[in-house]
């Protein structure tokens, strides 16, 4: 997004408490003082629901960025939240149909298909375009940052509420700067591990 | 002795039905209480059981709400519904749903623990307030888990509650899903129950009372179900036995089913019934029962047979002493069986025989004499009234015998007992062989035979008085001895002597007496001669009336001194005149009289008559000594002294004007006693004379030792003494015998000139008789004391006889 000779790289280390590695934890930086970015316009992300599942498990976009919702299975699915960042349902599209939803409001959008309780993602709606997703070695990088200060937070769908606001970093110019977060899970029996199948569905 | 075997039998019965009684009870209780604890023990299994399937079908019915309440929580409609928190489409839904899965009531709970929708509430009456969910670890559980149970009271209903998220897909709030358990549910549960169990869902309230909202019990039984619960329901441990009406109930209090945190804790009850319990087994009590009162019966009959088969051989026993006690043993008593009874029972047999035996010996020895083997007297007498039963109609002739052995104690008195004893027998046995009929010859006394001779024939009863008498004509040899023994046959006919035993017998005594009277060994019984005949019996009544009235006089028959021919003493004969009968002969009542005792009065009479009669004539110059005849029976009483010399003093008579006549025999009779008296009577100056000298058996020797002064020869020595040699040898050598022992000697029977020659020429001092006179009056007397030729007031010769008289 910057100029290389004016860019820098955030580091994040996301773990629970007991050390595991965090995957699919948010962080964003947002530069100190800034108010809320939208996207620019026409930008776009996807979130693929294919067997039975959708792909990514959560899926951070900056505001008024536009997610298509291609069906990958032979089957319909109905796409919907009730999430106040974003209340919308996408009806009865089949096989090899897509749908588009604008996000246009910072938040956590749960999505959800009428017809597969089973299937669960996540939106995270953010106002800045600095954010990345941990992956399984719970670490992610933000790279071409500005120099300057940032304000870093940690979002993560399973997380206690009250936590998340990682501290403020001072990013150089070609500098990389690293925070490591401990997040705590809620105990999560009822749902889904993400990527796992259930049989007796179909 | 019947009633103590009723006792005994009473006794028997008891202790066996009791025993019975006893052990029955026992086993039916042992068996009664086996069988409790076992339904118990199957009580509470069941119950347990029966617990589990409650718990496993609630889990179902939760399963089957948790169902429902996850298809509405999917429902789109309903989650967009509560998403967008439009309660009242929240309420409608939950109605609807209620409905459709036969939910008593559905709520739905915000994540913020509010009830924000409640189909306790119409769906007309639009959304209610919000109230706080009471439950809220439920929440934590669905939350963990999906879904949430428990049983619990809200407003005072149990309810089976489940709990479910609303998931859009993130959860956004719980749908709540209570079944009531009321009576409805429990009925249903009771159902689908194997056993017949009572079901109750009962609470315990905050302030300590339980409630039962859900029972399958009656209002009453719930009641009393939980008053106890309130009692101890808190502590109840496991089943316990719990008395509810007229039953009683196994009853679990089990653990409360699941419930939240703080909740109100709701515990299924559950209890079965003994009674039912108990049912299937009724026909085994009954046939227990059953079982108990005929083996009941049974023992019961058993101790009756064992008491009958006790007391019917002691009540046969008891029949067989009272038996022996009336003297039949020919009965024997039946022995059937071989125990102790049996055994008594030969005892008692054995007893009877043994008691049999020796009754007939001592029968036999009552009835016999133990010395000869004969019959004795009452044995013979009851023999001789058979005879007489048996001639009752017919009268034939039988006679009865009695035989006397003559001088039979001076035989045992010389030879000794043993001889006598040998003496008897040998004569029994020898009557034995002329008679030998059975029972007819009798041992009547000791010196006594009775025969009976059962003929009317006299020549055959004769033989055999001959035969009898024939053994007494040699002397008899007895252990060495040659006894010469008297026998005395004496024989009494039937029906002429008598008609019964006893009359028969006396007469066969009286016609021994009659024999010794008549000097013969034989007699048939002549009334006449009888002394004891009725007659002279009534003439004893006359007698002592004949001497009150002055019937008697004496006559008197002069002695004569055979010196001087003159008349010097008289004997003073006794004579009876009977105003009817006339002249009684004196043989006719002396004997009599002696026999019944009248004979003191008569000789009281005698005596006074002869002394007042001495007076008389010493006052008239008679000079005559008076005789007077003395009886045996006189020499036994003692007072005769002194009422002679009361008579002579009170009519002042000398003693040597009375002469005392005895007869030998009289003396003889109590020699002691009669001497003494003689004695007495000598020193008092009479003279004492022996009567009928010669017909006895005393010897001179004897009379010598007797104060006597005068013998008088038995006139049968006299009566013919000038026609016999002997006589005249007899009365010379007892004149010169008397005479030497100092003895006068008088002559009695003098009939003729020529006896009178010869005794004076033997030297007879005195002589009587009628050649010189027969008794006479008193006055025919005093007349012939003075004219006739024996007087004394003829020549000088009287005198002599007077001095002669009055000297000795």
């Amino acid at each position: 997004m910057g100029t290389a000779s004016q860019a820098g790289t955030l580091n994040a280390k996301v773990s629970t408490p007991d050390g595991k590695p965090l995957a699919m934890a948010v962080v964003t930086a947002i530069p100190v003082g800034a108010a809320p970015a939208v996207a620019k316009p026409g930008s776009k992300a996807v979130m693929v629901q294919a067997s039975k599942q959708f792909m990514p498990f959560v899926l951070p976009v900056q505001m008024g960025t536009t997610v298509e919702f291609p069906n990958r299975d032979p089957f319909r699915h109905q796409v919907y939240s009730f999430s106040p960042a974003k209340t919308f349902e996408l009806k009865l599209y089949g096989s090899a149909e897509s749908g588009t939803v604008t996000f246009d409001k910072e938040g956590v959008v749960p999505l959800g298909c009428n017809i597969h309780d089973n299937m669960l993602a996540y939106i995270y709606v953010v106002g800045t375009p600095y954010f990345a997703v941990t992956a399984d070695a719970g670490e992610n990088k933000i790279a071409d940052l500005p120099a300057g200060r940032y304000t870093v937070n940690v979002w993560h769908p399973n997380q206690k509420a009250g936590q998340g606001q990682a501290g403020v970093v001072q990013i150089a110019a070609s500098g990389e700067a690293t925070v490591t977060v401990q997040m705590e899970l809620k105990r999560n029996r009822g749902q889904r591990k993400p990527g796992a199948v259930d049989e007796n569905e179909y | 002795m019947f009633r103590s075997f009723r006792h005994f039998q009473a006794r028997l019965i008891l202790f066996f039905g009791m025993l019975f009684v006893v052990v029955s009870a026992v086993t039916f209780l042992l068996v009664q209480n086996a069988i409790q604890r076992n339904i118990f023990e199957q009580a509470r299994v069941q119950l347990s059981a029966t617990n589990e399937i409650f718990n496993r079908r609630l889990a179902e019915t939760a399963d089957q709400l948790a169902g429902g309440a996850a298809l509405l929580a999917s429902d789109f409609g309903f989650r967009q519904a509560v998403a967008s928190d439009d309660r009242a489409t929240i309420l409608s839904t939950l109605h609807n749903l209620a409905s459709r899965i036969s939910a008593d009531r559905v709520m739905l709970v915000s994540l913020e623990a509010e009830v924000v929708a409640d189909t306790t509430y119409a769906e007309s009456a639009g959304p209610a307030a919000e109230r706080p969910f009471q439950f809220a670890d439920m929440i934590d559980t669905a939350e963990e888990t999906g879904r949430a149970t428990a049983t619990t009271v809200l407003d005072d209903r149990i309810y089976e509650l489940v709990m479910v998220p609303v998931k859009a897909p993130l959860t956004i709030g719980w749908i709540v899903i209570g079944v009531e358990s009321g009576n409805a549910f429990v009925g249903e549960l009771q159902r689908v129950t194997t056993v017949p169990v009572e079901i109750t869902f009962a609470f315990q309230g905050p302030d300590g009372t339980w409630n039962a909202p859900a029972t399958t019990l009656s209002a009453p039984l719930k009641d009393v179900l939980l008053g106890s619960l309130r009692n101890s329901g808190a502590y109840m441990a496991g089943p316990a036995l719990m008395t509810m009406g007229s039953s009683d109930y196994v009853t679990l209090l089990a653990a409360p089913l699941t419930a939240p945190l703080n909740a109100t804790k709701v515990h299924i009850v559950l209890q079965y019934s003994l009674d039912v319990a108990l049912q299937p087994y009724r026909p085994l009590f009954l046939l227990l029962i059953t079982l108990a009162g005929a083996a009941l019966v049974f023992s019961l009959g058993g101790a009756v047979f064992i008491a009958r088969s006790v007391t019917a051989p002691i009540r046969r026993l008891d029949d067989a002493a009272r038996r022996i006690q009336a003297g039949r043993y020919g009965e024997k008593i039946p022995v059937t069986q071989h125990d102790e009874l049996g055994t008594l029972s030969e005892t008692f047999n054995q007893m009877m025989a043994g008691i049999a035996e020796r009754e007939d010996r001592i029968a036999f020895q009552a009835r016999h004499d133990s010395l000869s083997g004969l019959p004795n007297r009452i044995s013979f007498e009851g023999h001789v009234a058979d005879m007489i039963i048996a001639r009752q109609n017919t009268q034939k002739v039988f006679s009865v015998i009695l035989l006397q052995i003559g001088r039979f104690s001076e035989l045992i008195n010389t030879l000794g007992h043993d001889t006598g004893d040998q003496l008897v027998r040998k004569i029994g046995k020898t009557l034995r062989q002329i008679v030998p009929q059975p029972n007819a010859v009798a041992r009547h006394g000791s010196n006594m035979f009775a025969l009976a001779l059962d003929t009317d024939d006299a020549v055959a009863v004769n033989l055999v008085v001959e035969r009898v008498l024939a053994l007494f004509d040699k002397a008899v040899s007895v252990a060495g001895f040659s006894i010469d023994v008297t026998a005395y046959l004496g024989e009494a006919r039937f029906p002429e002597h008598g008609t019964t035993a006893r009359t028969l017998m006396q007469h066969a005594d009286t016609a021994i007496y009659e024999a010794k009277q008549l000097n013969r060994f034989y007699a048939l019984y002549d009334p006449q001669l009888d002394p004891h005949r009725p007659e002279r019996l009534s003439m004893m009544g006359e007698l002592r009336e004949g001497l009150d009235k002055g019937q008697f006089t004496f006559f008197y028959q002069p002695k004569v001194d055979l010196s001087t021919e003159t008349v010097t003493t008289v004997e003073a004969l006794i004579r009876w005149i009977h105003p009817e009968r006339g002249f009684m002969p004196t043989d006719q009542f002396i004997p009599l009289a002696e026999q019944t005792g009248n004979i003191r009065r008569l000789t009281a009479w005698a005596l006074a008559a002869a002394v007042k009669q001495s007076r008389a004539w010493a006052d008239k110059g008679i000079n005559v000594k008076i005789a007077v005849n003395l009886s045996a029976h006189d020499l036994s009483n003692r007072h005769l002294p002194a009422e002679i010399a009361n008579l002579l003093t009170a009519y002042d008579v000398s003693p040597g004007r009375i002469i005392l006549e005895i007869t030998e025999s009289a003396v003889m009779q109590n020699p002691s006693q009669a001497q003494e008296i003689l004695r007495t009577l000598n020193g008092m100056g009479l003279t004492l004379s022996i009567d009928d000298y010669g017909i006895g058996y005393s010897s001179l020797a004897y009379i010598k030792s007797l104060p006597v002064q005068e013998i008088k020869i038995d006139k049968s020595f006299v009566l013919k003494l000038a026609d016999s040699r002997g006589d005249q040898i007899l009365v010379k050598s007892t004149i010169e015998l008397g005479h030497n022992l100092g003895l006068r000697v008088t002559a009695e029977g003098i009939e003729d000139r020529a006896s009178l020659d010869i005794l004076q020429n033997l030297g007879a001092d005195t002589g009587q008789g009628y050649f010189i006179n027969r008794p006479m009056s008193v006055a025919d007397f005093e007349t012939f004391f003075t004219t006739s030729r024996w007087s004394p007031h003829f020549g000088g010769r009287g005198i002599t006889g007077v001095v002669a008289a009055t000297g000795g």
